[in-house]
């Protein structure tokens, strides 16, 4: 025994003094990049990585720092960034051009051309090519003209947006040049749509079920293709990736090599939440997006000085959505929902670093409605306040009687369920906390929580759903912020089937309710315009032609949408999301927000939507301004 | 002389009928259990194949809400990329995927990932399980030496300070789930110590090979291993502790004492090693147990190993791989089984007696 104890105690000293020999430190003096590592967790596949974007692995890290669009936009600000564009330019004649960087080159060494760009667009059919009117033609080397379509034309700002939400360096056509040629192939072997044809048409082309299934042919060929090294222009070239950790390496042939401060990136792989929290407080990551909850951010900063934590708007707000199917959710009752809550209280409970709402589902976050509405049809919208009187006052009216203290509709005592995704910690504890405001309000609440999204979602929009309601986003933006995006989780992808919002079908068309087939599986819905007139409008037909609206035409458009959900009171917004970003901010000597940092490490202060803090806050949000921050110089260590 | 060669044949052929039929005779009970083996891995097979069919998620809704996150694409962007990309067809009858299931199955293909076409079971059992085999294998083998050093001595000095120490060690150790325990030794040695890291395999700034690879990789496991072990230590000082306490009863053991041999000695070489026999069969089923991973210790020590590839799976709805790993569970598990029972029926007559 004596002897196994001793041995035990040699082994972990000496696996203590081996193993952990390796270790990274910034250098003092001038900076020369490559003595600075950045470190940053993001999950890849631990079963390995394909050596292309499209190979259907996920690529951590690689997809923010190596892989890179002609411009790229910063989530939540719609903030452009030239990259592999070094300009684009829009014509009057419903063509634009896209000049190439003159010095962009794969990480192979070889210049990238227009020819990439062409061949990027002609394999991936992007909502973008929908919107273009014959194949991308190739100027010269460098130049390419896009030719849209004059029925749908987006307008300059879409243009842009649409072509930032691709990443084009992926796609090098001397690589992938046979199933390149082999998709353009197929492509002009099908039918040109006619003009006036706003369906699913890339590049002016008609989708055949034939030439669909020679393009998926193609597109696995494409999928299963494993160059050697990984197919990329950006900043960083990837060095090596193990199950856990990832290398990447300064690009030193980067077109905007100068503006590159960090020599290495070290990429770690951990997807479970308290192990990223463990890499924060140990001092093994420099970034991390996301939240944490006030008390274990606290613990994070408190256990490494060396962090700071800045918050920035998420485009999208959480609260309840009713389940349209069942009978109970009668318009006053709805609108007697909106009073029953204090949403300062739902807000502490989601995400205490919120922005409380008042209003009820609009379709829009209410930072994204601030910043594209008129301003006086956003003082328009409806503001709830928390009035449980004038809620009991509605309920009252709408046929429910309170008994011994418990509300009854139809002489049984009301009792709703509520589905909410547990893995969102936000939605759990606005969950819990509507879950006690009800049941102190005299309605009997049953939680249901779901494990994931996957299982959450699936109850929720299955017919005769047991949600009689959900905890969810009410509106939520993935992508740029021009308005569209949030309009459609809400109505069509993810809102509209758990709400049972009801959608035209084959048989509406054959009775005459509709005359274009292209309508069957768009909404129903029919909301009053907003100017007052009486006339409704239908959603379905709104939603298509967003992205050609003028300026006022925008803003007409958007006063319809918004009040007019509101009117509807089809849910309610308890705060628009805040999120933010961990950082190292004795690494990075140029973080935005200097004052703040040094009162309090836990910045809660979120900057006005259009301040120049707004755009600078953003950007450090990596997930939102992939990787900007480095090819455009924003981030230099401190020396 | 003609009719000789003739009956020679037929001696040979009825001396070989009569081996086989001895043969087949003498280990019928084998092939009985083959027999069930086979029904049981049939069983969990189909059974594996319609349990995973009545999950709730749809897999492409939930691919196009993966990709959307990730690449910042509107959902339906990412749903039709989503559809693009699976291996599965969401319009197949459930028959028709059991038939591919099945067929799949005879050819030796367990199973290929939903979302990449280059991820089969086969690599998921290359790359991850020598990971958990490794960390595990390492921890029962701990746990087992310092269980039976435990058990032996609590048997044999029934009272005093290390007794009731190890008895409160055993209930505590029990008690207490072997994730948290993971989650302990993080907080204490990789959060406040910094003294081990907190997670993964080996740092990937060291070249893969020599020693200094070996030593981050074992400096990476302590860790894990500790906090598996720490769990199983009391579960084997008990079974020790049962089986010496019924050795303790035995003549050689009072002829040991009466011919004044040392304690160390009796307890070393008669107490210890008589004790162990029993133990050495629960250690080889031990051993296929670890063939499933733990799924939480392997997240929570990030370690890439078999368990938190299978959960992952699960996570995403991966049906192909899951039914794959499953499968390739059941038949470690059924096969352990196998050989556990016919090693009892070979070792002991009379298990095989009483079961034919």
């Amino acid at each position: 025994m004596r002897r196994i104890s001793k041995f035990a105690f040699a082994l972990v000293t000496f696996l203590m003094i081996s193993g952990c020999g390796t270790r990274t430190s910034n250098t003092t003096g001038e900076i020369n990049p490559d003595d600075y590592v950045f470190r940053v967790n993001k999950t890849w596949d631990r079963t390995g990585i394909r050596n292309h974007y499209h190979g259907g692995s996920n690529i951590g890290p690689i997809e923010w720092l190596s892989v890179e669009p002609l411009v790229q936009y910063v989530r939540s600000t719609d903030e452009l960034h030239y990259l592999l564009a070094e300009e684009i330019i829009h014509n009057d004649d419903h063509t634009s051009i896209i000049k190439v960087q003159k010095n962009a080159k794969w990480h192979t060494g070889e210049d990238f051309t227009a020819e990439d760009v062409i061949a990027f667009f002609h394999i991936n059919f992007v909502s973008v090519t929908n919107y273009i009117a014959k194949p991308l033609e190739e100027i010269d080397n460098k130049t390419v003209k896009i030719t849209w379509k004059t029925w749908m034309e987006p307008n300059a700002n879409v243009k842009n947006l649409l072509l930032a939400e691709t990443k084009v360096g992926s796609v090098q056509y001397s690589v992938f040049k046979t199933v390149v040629d082999r998709c353009q192939e197929i492509l002009r072997s099908q039918e040109r749509a006619p003009e006036g044809y706003n369906d699913w048409a890339p590049f002016g082309y008609i989708n055949s079920k034939a030439s669909e299934t020679l393009y998926m042919e193609n597109y696995n060929t494409f999928r299963a293709m494993n160059p050697k090294t990984f197919v990329a222009t950006g900043p960083f070239k990837v060095e090596r990736v193990t199950q856990n950790q990832m290398v990447l390496l300064r690009n030193k042939d980067y077109y905007f090599a100068d503006n590159v401060k960090f020599g290495t990136v070290l990429g770690y792989n951990t997807p479970d939440i308290n192990g990223i929290y463990n890499l924060l407080s140990t001092d093994k990551i420099d970034y991390q997006d996301g939240l944490a909850p006030e008390a274990t951010l606290n613990s994070i900063l408190n256990q490494n000085p060396k962090l700071t934590h800045l918050k920035m708007f998420d485009p999208g707000a959480i609260g309840l959505v009713f389940n349209l199917e069942k009978e109970i959710w009668t318009p006053k009752v709805r609108e007697a929902f909106q009073y029953i809550f204090n949403r300062e209280e739902m807000k502490n409970a989601g995400n205490k670093y919120g922005i409380t709402s008042s209003f009820p589902l609009v379709g829009m976050a209410p930072s994204e409605a601030k910043a594209w509405m008129k301003e006086s049809d956003y003082a328009r919208i409806p503001t709830y306040t928390y009035d449980q009187t004038r809620a009991a006052q509605l309920l009252t009216e709408a046929g429910w009687t309170k008994s011994g203290g418990k509300w009854m509709v139809g002489g049984e005592q009301v009792k709703l369920s509520l589905g909410y995704d547990g893995s969102h910690p936000g939605m759990s504890g606005v969950a819990e906390g509507v879950s006690s405001t009800l049941n102190t309000f005299g309605i009997e609440l049953v939680l249901k929580r779901a494990a994931d999204f996957g299982t959450w979602f699936d109850t929720a929009k299955t017919q005769e759903s047991v949600y009689d309601f959900v905890v969810n986003w009410t509106d939520l933006n993935m992508s740029f912020s021009y308005p569209t995006g949030s309009f459609n989780y809400v109505l069509n992808d993810i809102n509209g089937p758990i709400m049972h919002l009801q959608y035209f079908t084959q048989e509406d068309f054959d009775n005459g309710v509709i005359d274009d087939e292209r309508l069957i599986g768009k909404p129903k819905l029919t909301l009053p315009k907003a100017d007052g007139s009486g006339e409704t409008f239908r959603i379905s037909e709104y939603l298509p032609t967003m992205y050609s609206l003028t300026e006022e035409e925008l803003h007409a458009r958007l006063a319809d949408m918004v009040l007019g959900l509101a009117s509807q009171n089809f849910g309610l917004s308890f705060y628009q999301n805040v999120t933010g970003s961990f950082l190292n901010k004795d690494l990075i000597a140029t973080l935005p927000l200097q004052e703040h940092i040094a009162q309090n490490r836990n910045v809660t202060y979120v900057p006005e939507v259009g301040s120049d803090d707004f755009f600078a806050v953003a950007r450090t949000n990596l997930w939102f301004s992939q990787g900007i921050v480095f090819s455009k110089g924003y981030y230099e260590p401190r020396p | 002389m003609e009719n000789k060669k003739p009956n020679k044949v037929k001696q040979v052929l009825v001396a070989i009928g009569t081996f086989i039929r001895d043969f087949l005779f003498k280990t019928r009970f084998l092939w009985r259990r083959i027999g069930f083996a086979l029904i049981t891995l049939l069983l969990a097979t189909i059974f594996g194949f319609f349990l995973i069919k009545m999950m709730l998620g749809d897999p492409v809704t939930m691919f196009a809400k993966r990709l959307s996150d990730e690449r910042r694409i509107p959902m339906d962007e990412a749903y039709r990329l989503a559809t693009m990309l699976l291996n599965y067809d969401p319009n197949a009858t459930v028959w028709q995927q059991f038939g591919r299931y099945v067929s799949g199955l005879v050819k030796g293909d367990f199973g290929t990932s939903m979302y990449r076409n280059d991820v089969t079971v086969t690599v998921i059992i290359k790359n991850f399980l020598p990971w958990t085999l490794f960390i595990s294998s390492l921890a029962l083998l701990l746990s087992f030496l310092i269980g039976i050093l435990m058990g032996g001595r609590m048997a044999y000095k029934r009272k005093g300070f290390f007794n009731a120490g190890a008895n409160s060690f055993i209930v505590v150790s029990g008690a207490v789930p072997d994730y948290l325990w993971g989650m302990i030794l993080i907080f204490i040695f990789g959060v406040t110590l910094r003294w081990f890291p907190i997670q993964g395999n080996y740092d990937i700034l060291l070249e893969l090979k020599g020693w200094p690879f070996i030593t981050n990789v074992l400096y990476h496991a302590f860790l894990p291993i500790i906090a598996f072990s720490i769990v199983q230590i009391g579960g084997w000082a008990l079974a020790m502790r049962g089986s010496a306490l019924g050795v303790l009863g035995e003549d050689y053991i009072y002829a040991a004492k009466a011919r004044g041999l040392g304690e160390r000695t009796i307890v070393s070489r008669y107490l210890r090693k008589n004790s162990l026999l029993p133990l050495i069969t629960s250690l080889a089923m031990s051993f296929a147990v670890l063939f499933g991973g733990s799924p939480l210790m392997e997240t929570i020590f990030n370690y890439p190993g078999f368990g938190s590839e299978f959960s992952k799976a699960i996570g995403t709805r991966d049906y192909f791989l899951i039914q794959g790993l499953m499968v390739f569970m059941s038949f470690v598990m059924i096969l352990a089984n196998l050989i556990a029972d016919s090693l009892y029926s070979i070792i002991d007559p009379r298990i095989r007696r009483d079961n034919t």
